[in-house]
């Protein structure tokens, strides 16, 4: 599904990425390990289309197509999600009128019929049970006055509506109690299928305990220096990431 | 500064041909008025009041008075889509400076509520327009408002007793025709709200074809005590047309005015609110939205005056600006020394969606008074990047996520309204402007419905 070779990314000229090869197939969970700084949520934003960053070489292929070819939108049809680290906030715009019109617009690009405002909010309700989300913040604009953990229920919220073919989540865990996190992984969980693929980046093993990942990466200064199953997640959680520094200054 | 005589002559000299005589209290208020605009030179950018406004192009032209016979000629259909037909209300449909009562229509009334065409009134309650005419708009000095003083055709007389309320909208629906000349329509409104009445009033401007005409408007309101005024404006005449509008309150104590000032139209619009706050814990809110395109040019002004105690201020003004229009904004807050406690505010802001799109915007807060509450502000912007960005990975196509986003911005100016149909028939108005649409009405409302109720 997808398929990133050889990628190297700069911005400002700075090299963030420096040669990132990564395959995701349907039905996989991968998850994206690293400190601070290693160029996690850069590879998010490269993926989804934020502008500002220079590709230098390689290439990213989504369902066969060359990603960079894509704006953020035809991305997004094509069945790519980012949920923000930081949900943006945008006053005037209902949540709901922007979740019906991105749907209806995705809906279109699928060749599936539009829906309306009473089929739409049935649908979405449904959803929001999902993820456990007030009812009332449908009417109020996009994440607006949301305390941190309704803007990352939000964005999950987005997802189960969306439907996406690979969801990248980027962070979803920061700023969540323990109990926000549960739901919001049992949300994920609840999306996961044969068809689709998930992406978790995150710089703690926590999440990783409800949403089980199949396959481990470790990012570090740009590259992925260490690829394992999930008790690679245990690992870094016990021995810290100066373990990985140390292995990759040896190498 | 020179004066060019002969230009402002030329400029009104033929509308003095028609200027017959009314009954004498107004024969001598626009005799008082016409002086004073022989002695007024046309505004120039010198003037710090139109520094960023230019009439050049105007004042080369001369005025044609407006003909009855263009108004004759209007039949009912190219009325009704300017009427709020999902709203009960009075409609007054004055067109090029004609009252058209076969297209008005005005409830029955009970004694107390008065609501006449001004031609009407001066006959019926001359004693209403001997009192207030002139008395509430005193901006002196203006060449505009001396040009109303002169030469106003009609207008409207509102005048509730004390206690009452209108329970159904006034509504003014402005119509011009133009023709190869520069035809000019000019209206003098009083509203008068006696002690603890209320009324909802909308005024529409509206142009019936491509031509250009100049309206000219002054309307004096005084709230009196415990009385509450919602007062809607929209402008939403052709690219050719030229609007110089003035409202002029007078607040008495504990009287509530709002105004909303909506300007979609115009080749030039400009339009004065000045609220004078006269008395202990009166409340004036006031909201303007100046959405121009093409080479629009957009003129907001407010002067709000703090003469008593406890009185509340508050202005919102908001300004969209694509291709090469100009918005200017130029607002005034003063308190004086006897007016403590006072709590005013105002707010600027605007959005530049063109590189060639222009704003000048001065703010202005003058104190005297030392136990006040007072802010001013203004910002000039674009688009959210980072906004645009988040509806696009959404799945959200650039040029309607673009449109939404602008919408958003004058989301809180068009809420001010309170009139559910208003607000419908605007929101059409600017799906058109603010590029496709993004969304059916039927969903705004359905939203915004979800959005009131909380749901």
């Amino acid at each position: 599904m997808l398929e990133i070779h050889n990628l190297r990314v700069s911005i400002n000229g700075n090299r963030i990425l420096k040669g990132i090869n990564l395959f995701i197939n349907a039905g996989e969970v991968h998850a994206i390990m690293g400190p601070n700084g290693s160029g996690k949520s850069t590879l998010a934003h490269i993926l989804a289309g934020r502008d500002g960053y220079v590709v230098e070489e390689g290439e990213v292929l989504f369902n066969g197509k060359d990603l960079f070819a894509l704006s953020p939108e035809e991305r997004a049809w094509e069945g790519l999600f980012l949920a923000f680290q930081y949900p943006i906030e945008i006053p005037g715009v209902s949540n709901a009128t922007f979740l019906k019109t991105a749907l209806n617009e995705i809906r279109k690009h699928r060749g599936l019929p539009e829906l309306d405002a009473m089929d739409f909010l049935t649908t979405v309700r449904k959803r929001m049970k999902l993820v456990d989300m007030d009812p009332s913040l449908l009417g109020r604009p996009v994440n607006e006055g949301f305390s941190g953990g309704e803007k990352k229920r939000n964005e999950i919220l987005q997802m189960a509506v969306l439907e996406p073919r690979l969801a990248i989540l980027d962070e979803t865990d920061s700023g969540l109690d323990i109990d926000s996190l549960k739901t919001v992984a049992n949300g994920v969980n609840s999306l996961r299928n044969k068809d689709n693929a998930i992406l978790v980046i995150t710089h703690y093993q926590r999440l990783l305990d409800y949403i089980v990942p199949d396959y481990v990466h470790v990012l570090f200064d740009g590259r992925i220096v260490e690829s394992g199953d999930k008790t690679l997640a245990l690992d870094l959680e016990r021995k810290g990431y100066d373990w990985i520094k140390e292995k990759t200054a040896e190498s | 500064m020179i004066k060019n005589k002969s230009a402002e002559t030329r400029f009104y000299e033929k509308l003095l041909k028609p200027f017959v005589k009314k009954q004498s209290l107004v024969n001598a208020f626009q005799e008082e008025s016409y002086k004073a605009l022989q002695q007024t030179s046309f505004p120039t950018l010198k003037d710090e009041e139109w520094k960023y406004t230019d009439i050049g192009d105007l004042a080369i032209q001369s005025l044609e008075p407006a003909v009855k016979a263009d108004a004759e000629k209007i039949r009912p259909e190219m009325v009704f889509p300017y009427r709020f037909n999902h709203m009960k209300s009075h409609v007054l449909v004055f067109i090029n400076g004609y009252f058209s009562p076969h297209f008005s229509h005005i409830k029955k009334n009970s004694n107390s509520i008065l609501i006449e065409n001004l031609s009407e009134a001066l006959s019926s309650h001359p004693e209403i327009v001997q009192t207030y005419l002139g008395k509430i708009d005193k901006k002196g000095n203006d060449f505009f408002s001396y040009l109303n003083g002169a030469f106003f055709q009609e207008g409207v007389v509102i005048d509730l007793r004390d206690n009452v309320s209108c329970e159904i909208p006034i509504h003014l629906l402005y119509l011009t025709v133009g023709n190869d000349h520069l035809r000019y329509a000019s209206y003098r409104n009083i509203v008068i709200l006696g002690k603890g009445s209320s009324a909802t009033l909308v005024e529409t401007h509206h142009s019936l074809n491509n031509q250009s005409v100049l309206t000219n408007t002054v309307t004096e309101i005084v709230t009196s005590e415990n009385a509450t005024l919602q007062h809607h404006i929209l402008q939403l005449q052709n690219e050719n047309s030229y609007y110089f509008g003035s409202t002029n309150v007078s607040l008495f104590p504990e009287s509530h005015y709002q105004n909303t000032w909506i300007s979609l139209g115009g080749k030039l619009s400009r339009n004065d609110v000045n609220a004078e706050m006269q008395g202990e814990g009166s409340d004036c809110q006031l909201y303007g939205l100046y959405a121009g395109h093409h080479h629009q040019l957009m003129d907001s002004r407010t002067v709000v005056t703090h003469n008593a105690i406890h009185a509340t201020s508050n202005q919102l003004y908001k300004g969209i600006l694509n291709d090469c229009a100009q918005g200017n904004f130029n607002g005034k807050i003063y308190v004086s020394r006897n007016a403590q406690k006072t709590e005013a505010y105002q707010l600027n802001r605007n959005l530049i969606l063109s590189e060639k799109a222009r704003v000048n915007t001065k703010p202005h807060l003058k104190i005297f008074a030392d136990d006040v509450k007072c802010s001013h502000g203004a910002s000039v912007g674009q688009l959210d990047k980072n906004a645009l960005f988040y509806l696009q990975s959404r799945g959200v196509g650039k040029e309607v996520a673009r449109s939404m986003l602008t919408f958003a911005f004058a989301n809180d100016v068009i809420d001010s309204i309170i009139l559910g149909s208003v607000r419908f028939f605007l929101y059409k108005r600017l799906y058109n402007r603010f590029g496709r649409e993004w969304g059916s009405v039927d969903d705004f409302e359905s939203f915004q419905t979800i959005r009131k109720n909380g749901e």
